[in-house]
């Protein structure tokens, strides 16, 4: 079972029972049970191939993206399950390619009141999903894609969808409120708010490497400080909440959310011009001179 | 499936080679002819290259029907919590596809892609409610002390994912080598809980690595259970 090389650029993959073919454009990413390739589909409908070395792995991803899909749903699509003679690719599924950044890697350019917004919609796409009866389970800012020109928020990876009351299969460590003894591993609406309140959190406060050789009350420790030190004085009330399992579902946690009072954008944070202000000051003092001297031309003052 | 309503397990988790009595990739063999999937999970230091020890890693799992990662300390707990479970869906599956070829002549590859969906449907519901025994073998080799906090941390870790199932867990822990002259060492008999006291008392760094005694030891552990479970009570039919 070991990993082979990926699928370069350029390969065609022949779908034995659908009779497609997709090329692959490039690796999106490795996951811990297979690989996701770009790929294009012969009539050019854009596609993500996720490779599993098991045909049971492949088509339990595709279930589970099958059980929340919907027109609305915050997970990609599902287009095809197939397989194919070709070795690196003999199990696969091929489901709608979202485009954006990882949450991660956006979150430091933002602004206060665009992180509020993402935020809003990260929970947005959590309430979603649960309205299904499942939960995500695997937060991480990795597995939320953000827009740039929309800001739209999408989630990826599938493999962790969990009903609600089954015991979760795929989650971080650092997102995972069981990891600090905040609640158990079973899949629900607070599980996922509790995750999304740790990934909130990471994004401020970074993972120390010890935190793992801590027991739980350790760990705990560690969070709050976090909190209290390094998370925006803006959110801190709210995440708070959620750690302390106030916050229970996404609606509670949006409604929270919304009430969060995030620094109004500076406008003065960029160098002012002053050539405009500096124009008009000069006009105001020559209308102003001439008015005088007209004023003691005509002898009214 | 009736009587076999039991997944029998085996964690190894090493920083390195076996150096001490029979090889371990021929008691992983061993083991997986009782029906026990062995699953390692190998330690590197961060900024360590050294992949050549792991060769070993990859032959005992392959031997065990089992799976190997190679991870760093950090990433211990949840490549154990994704490996039990992705070795129970196989295992699972297999006793699935008995079924299918017994029954239609087929087995889940035979299936068209989307039929096998709602097969493993079916392995997901058997695997939350399958009874599991496990037995953790932790590598307490001279080299491990500065990891051994993190795979305490680990072992309580992963029992908290296998304890929210509806079926029912024993887990038993040995450190190898163990004290004095012994190979191993039981840390924890079979127990539904981790014990973390023992664990804290009694996982300390010494000595060589015997990992082929170990997974015997850990395969006599789980079949002996399985004996006096089967001698205790009628046993409770499955689905």
């Amino acid at each position: 079972m070991t990993a082979s090389r990926p699928l370069p650029p350029g390969t065609w993959v022949v779908g034995k029972w659908t009779k497609r073919r997709w090329r692959v454009q490039g690796v999106l990413g490795t996951g811990a049970n297979g690989v996701v390739y770009a790929v294009e589909r012969d009539d050019g409908l854009k596609g993500a191939m996720k490779v599993c070395e098991t045909a049971g792995q492949v088509a339990f991803e595709w279930s589970l993206l099958n059980l929340v899909r919907g027109p609305r749903s915050p997970l990609p699509a599902p287009q095809q399950i197939d397989d194919s003679d070709r070795p690196g690719a003999r199990y696969f599924y091929v489901m709608e390619r979202i485009s954006g950044k990882p949450l991660d890697k956006v979150w430091p350019a933002l602004a206060p009141a665009v992180r509020k917004e993402i935020m809003l919609r990260v929970v947005d796409g959590i309430a979603r999903l649960h309205a299904t009866g499942h939960a995500f389970c695997d937060v991480k800012p990795q597995n939320v894609l953000v827009q740039a020109a929309s800001g739209e928020v999408r989630f990826v990876d599938p493999g962790g969808v969990t009903p609600f009351g089954k015991a979760v299969r795929q989650f971080t460590p650092t997102t995972d409120g069981a990891f600090f003894g905040l609640c158990d591993r079973r899949a629900s609406a607070a599980y996922d708010v509790m995750a999304v309140a740790l990934m909130a959190v990471s994004l401020d406060a970074p993972t120390p490497a010890n935190l793992y050789q801590l027991p739980p009350e350790k760990r705990r420790e560690w969070l709050w400080r976090a909190v209290a030190d390094q998370v925006d004085g803006a959110w801190r009330g709210v995440w708070s909440r959620v750690l302390r399992l106030e916050i229970r579902d996404a609606e509670a946690l949006r409604a929270a959310l919304s009430q969060v009072r995030v620094k109004p954008e500076k406008a003065d944070a960029r160098p002012r011009d002053w050539t405009a202000a500096f124009m008009w000051a000069s006009v105001a003092s020559a209308v102003l001179t001439t008015a005088c001297a007209w004023a003691l031309y005509l002898r009214l003052l | 499936m009736t009587r076999e309503a039991t997944i029998r397990q085996i964690l190894v988790i090493t920083d390195g080679c076996s150096n001490i009595g029979p090889d371990p990739v021929e008691a992983a063999r061993r083991a997986h002819r009782h029906g026990i999937v062995v699953n390692v999970i190998g330690i590197v230091a961060s900024g360590e290259a050294g992949a050549q020890g792991y060769q070993e890693a990859h032959s005992i799992a392959d031997a065990g029907g089992g799976m190997c990662r190679i991870v760093q300390p950090a990433d211990i707990s949840a490549t154990a919590q994704m490996m039990t479970h992705q070795t129970m869906q196989m295992t699972l599956q297999q006793v699935v596809n008995q079924e299918l070829l017994a029954v239609m002549g087929k087995s889940t590859e035979d299936l068209p892609p989307a039929d096998r969906a709602r097969v493993m449907q079916v392995v997901e519901k058997l695997e939350d409610e399958v009874a599991l025994h496990l037995v953790v073998c932790l590598d307490t080799s001279a080299s491990m002390r500065d990891k051994i906090p993190t795979v305490r941390e680990a072992v309580r870790d992963l029992a908290l994912s296998l304890k929210v199932r509806s079926g029912p867990l024993a887990v038993s822990v040995l450190a190898f080598p163990g004290k004095g002259e012994e190979a191993t060492r039981l840390v924890q008999p079979f127990s539904a809980e981790v014990n973390v006291a023992a664990l804290e008392a009694e996982l300390v760094a010494r000595g060589g690595t015997p990992t082929g005694p170990a997974i015997d030891h850990a395969a006599h552990l789980l079949l002996s259970y399985a004996r006096q479970a089967e001698d205790d009570a009628p046993r409770r039919e499955f689905g």
